[in-house]
């Protein structure tokens, strides 16, 4: 099983979109760390996650987001996931991960949020 | 130096010497003591002897000279002038007399104040004086009066001569009888002879012994001359003795006095200080006590300073043996300080170090001398046991290679578990030595099981050689029956086998399709058979070992096996195992263990079957090898089980998780497949991070799915390690400060499975998880 992923990046709103498909598992971990990195890097405000192409997490996919919250936060940016598949919300929640991780289940849940932060920040 | 021999030595040679050098001083000063007290005791009574003799015969020879006198006086009464001239003579001729006078008795001269010439010496001549012109008349006075009175000659009181020499002294006065015309004595006379104090203060003086000794003489009347007083002073002895009771033991001793005989008193005398001794006689003329004082510490002053010779000697001795005892000490102990030295650096390993050079044949050097062969022996002997233990050391390598070398010729080096359609096989050998004797083989040709299992007589190095033998021969079974097999095996070890090696041996063919085995056995156990619960050994026609004698046949015995059935072929090593208290593991307890395997996987049968017999042996040495092979046909209704095994290379999650997906195929519902894979994952990765594994190891996963539940067992030969215990849990709900990253792998395990059960199984992990497809539950983890 494989990881694809594919990035898009909004600087207006200072949003990168990951879009990640496949299994992110003990193999493609590593190489998705790397990867989100260097979104994180690219220093927008809100990075999401992109699910709904995603089948298969594991506790090692989920270490990765981990830890890539924990170094967000201490940016001062912010990791989202959304478009969880059942499968997987349902791994996020046995291990009651992030829950203070924006999570949103759809584009509207997304644009909503983002409409609220501009909003905000007017 | 403390208490260093030669510490010791000096310090009880000086004890012991000191201690006799004492005991002798001590000795020598009570005989020395003695001896200088009876010397001095001698010496005063000598003393005191001379001057008595002295003086006697100095008073004698006055006695005799105014008797003489007397008698010339008495027998020639002449004129005046004749009387003048013989006293002037007797004064002139006799040393001792310092005066004399002849007086005439009151009526006998013709001159009414009497006639009294008195003649004395004065310098280096004579006076002369008239004692009748004196203030009182002569005949009144003591020295005229006493003898006059008595008419016996006699010494008179000492007195002070007032009109005469003007002197102290005294006199011997001799009265002078002359018969009248009626031829009646009557006293014509006195004639008297003087003797100064001076004189007698004189002869005194030779009695002071020692530095306070004191002469002395005593009249009757008491009237003391003493040598430490001028020569001219006399006392009462009142005066000198105030004390009543000195007064009375002085009295007593002058009473006891005799002449002739020596009086000696010790004791506080007063007159002198301290402790004296007093020694008297009495004159046997004039009746006088002579005496001396003395002290006894003058007299001891020479043994205490004798003492003091002798202590001071004794010190030196000492000090010199000291000396000389610490030299030769030192001179023997040298050696002996130089040897522990040089043993305290062999003690640390430096076997070369050189020992002190001793000469000579004594003990030291005979124990230099030992060192010396000690320490050639010790090299030796470490050169002997580096050499011994390289050797055993390598023999020990090359054991361990044929060891790995033989499990090598073992299907599955030894320890096999492996699936023929759904006949299960597991097999084990445990060598008693690094390399033995046992064997089994099994092989598939076609629809037909070959196995077989076999132990060559003896142990070690030839049993596995033979053993090797052996199973070259079996490693093509054809397709001849069991026994004929056998009878070919028998005649190909027979050849060239001089030392007359053997091995008994079950070699059986079981059909795939109908269960039916057909077994020969030459001369071994016959094997064990489990079924509906009861064990019992199998009968069986055997034939005799092989490797002995050429053209033995050997029968074939036939068992058909149901499911459920378990056929256990094993060596005598598992029955004959003996504890270290010499008991057997039996044949009792093996079919108990059968007996109670049943249900139990085979592996885990099998497992507890070699756990149990090492514990009953505990440690005792394993005396014959252990072999066990274990057989059973598909239990009625079995789990469709998958079994595969995996090297642990990057990327092995992967690959098991694909191998799950193709098993699973469509058996299961997507959640669960997804899901299992999920748990399949995390044990792997687990294993992967934490057993110490490498890439040549494996890890085995089965997957059993039975009655609506899936069985997941995986096992690998890393280190203990119990995930569901051991392994790390992060604490989940965390916000995300407090989060921590990795841990989570056991929760998803737990959640996404019914039950999980970890065990060691021998040398491996064996973690068991089930998950039951029938009842889907809800897996939120809020359990």
């Amino acid at each position: 099983m494989k990881l694809d992923t594919r990035l898009a990046t909004d600087p207006d709103r200072s949003v990168a979109r990951l879009y990640l498909s496949g299994a992110l598992n003990t193999d493609t971990a590593p190489a998705f760390e790397q990867e989100l990195q260097q979104v994180l890097a690219s220093g927008m405000q809100l990075n999401v996650l992109d699910m709904r192409e995603l089948d298969y997490i594991s506790s090692a996919g989920l270490r990765v987001v981990f830890k890539a919250a924990k170094q967000a936060r201490e940016a001062g940016q912010r990791l989202a996931a959304s478009h969880r598949k059942p499968h997987i919300e349902k791994v996020f929640e046995i291990l009651k991960a992030l829950p203070d991780m924006a999570v949103f289940a759809n584009d509207q849940e997304l644009d909503d949020y983002l409409d609220a932060m501009q909003a905000r920040s007017r | 130096m403390k208490a260093s021999i030669a510490s010791r030595l000096i310090l009880s040679l000086t004890l012991s010497a000191g201690t006799i050098i004492a005991v002798a001083l001590l000795l020598d000063y009570r005989i020395s003591r003695e001896e200088i007290l009876e010397r001095l005791r001698i010496d005063s009574q000598n003393t005191v002897v001379d001057v008595v003799q002295d003086l006697e015969r100095m008073l004698r020879g006055i006695e005799g000279n105014t008797r003489f006198v007397g008698s010339i006086v008495s027998q020639r009464p002449g004129s005046e002038e004749e009387l003048t001239r013989l006293l002037a003579e007797t004064v002139r001729r006799h040393d001792d007399v310092f005066g004399a006078t002849i007086a005439l008795a009151p009526g006998q001269s013709h001159r009414r104040e009497g006639f009294a010439p008195y003649y004395f010496k004065q310098g280096d001549g004579i006076a002369f004086a008239d004692l009748a012109q004196g203030p009182e008349p002569y005949w009144q006075l003591p020295w005229f009066d006493d003898a006059a009175s008595s008419g016996e000659p006699r010494w008179i009181e000492p007195y002070f001569d007032a009109g005469g020499a003007d002197i102290y002294m005294t006199t011997y006065s001799v009265p002078v009888f002359t018969l009248d015309e009626q031829g009646r004595s009557q006293l014509y006379a006195v004639a008297t002879a003087d003797l100064t104090l001076a004189q007698l203060h004189r002869y005194l003086k030779r009695l002071e012994l020692g530095k306070h000794g004191i002469g002395f003489l005593v009249s009757h009347d008491g009237l003391v001359l003493s040598s430490n007083t001028d020569a001219a002073q006399i006392q009462p002895y009142q005066d000198i003795l105030p004390d009543a009771d000195q007064q009375q033991f002085w009295l007593d001793m002058t009473n006891e006095a005799a002449p002739g005989v020596d009086t000696t008193r010790h004791g506080d005398c007063q007159v002198i200080a301290g402790h004296c001794i007093i020694r008297m006689t009495r004159l046997r003329h004039s009746g006088w006590v002579l005496g001396v004082i003395y002290s006894e510490r003058d007299v001891l002053a020479q043994l205490r300073a004798y003492e003091y010779k002798v202590i001071a000697l004794g010190l030196l001795c000492l000090a010199v043996m000291i000396l000389v005892v610490n030299l030769v000490t030192r001179r023997i102990t040298r050696p002996l300080t130089a040897l522990a030295l040089s043993a305290d650096q062999l003690g640390e390993g430096h076997l070369d170090t050189p020992l002190p050079q001793a000469t000579g044949n004594d003990e030291v050097a005979r124990l230099v001398q030992s060192f010396g062969h000690m320490k050639e022996e010790l090299k030796r002997h470490i050169s002997d046991l580096e050499q011994a233990t390289a050797s055993r050391s390598r023999m020990e390598g090359e054991l361990s290679a044929a060891r790995d070398i033989q499990m090598a010729m073992l299907p599955q080096s030894g320890r096999a578990s492996e699936h023929f359609d759904d006949v299960q096989l597991w097999a084990t050998v445990e060598s008693a030595r690094t390399v033995g004797g046992d064997l089994f083989t099994y092989s598939l040709q076609g629809r037909q099981l070959f196995f077989a299992v076999g132990d060559v007589s003896d142990k070690g190095v030839p049993a596995a050689l033979f053993m090797a033998r052996c199973l070259s021969h079996l490693q093509h079974p054809g397709s001849t029956s069991p026994g004929r097999k056998l009878a070919e095996l028998n005649n190909a070890l027979v050849e060239r086998n001089s030392n007359c090696m053997f091995v008994t041996l079950v070699l059986a063919v079981l059909d795939l399709d109908s269960l039916q085995l057909r077994y020969a056995s030459a001369g071994h156990t016959p094997p064990l058979l489990l079924r509906d619960g009861h064990a019992a050994s199998l009968l069986q026609d055997s034939g005799p070992a092989t490797g002995l004698v050429a053209d033995q046949s050997y029968p074939d015995n036939q068992l058909t096996l149901q499911p459920g059935d378990r056929l256990v072929v094993y060596t005598d090593g598992v029955d004959e195992a003996f504890n270290s208290a010499g008991d057997m593991f039996g044949h009792a307890r093996l079919l108990q263990w059968l007996g109670s395997s049943a249900g139990q996987p085979l592996p885990a049968a099998g497992q507890r079957l070699i756990d149990d017999i090492g514990r009953f042996t505990d440690g005792a040495a394993q005396s014959d090898d252990i072999t066990v092979l274990l057989l059973e046909p598909p239990r009625p209704h079995r789990a469709r089980q998958h079994q595969r095994t995996f090297h642990l290379i990057p990327g092995v999650t992967g690959a098991c998780l694909d191998w799950l997906a193709e098993v699973l195929g469509s058996q299961v519902p997507a959640q669960s497949r997804s899901e299992l894979q999920l748990v399949l994952e995390e044990v792997i990765t687990n294993i992967f991070k934490y057993s110490s594994l490498g890439e040549h190891d494996e890890v085995s996963v089965t997957l059993a799915i039975d009655d609506g539940e899936v069985r997941l067992t995986v096992r690998d030969a890393g280190i203990p390690f119990n995930p569901l215990e051991d392994g790390r849990r992060a604490t989940l709900g965390a916000d995300i400060d407090h989060a921590e990253i990795g841990g989570l792998g056991v929760h998803l395990i737990v959640q996404l499975t019914d039950w999980q059960r970890y065990c060691r199984d021998g040398n491996e992990n064996c973690l068991e998880l089930g998950r039951s497809l029938t009842t889907e539950k809800d897996r939120t983890g809020h359990r």
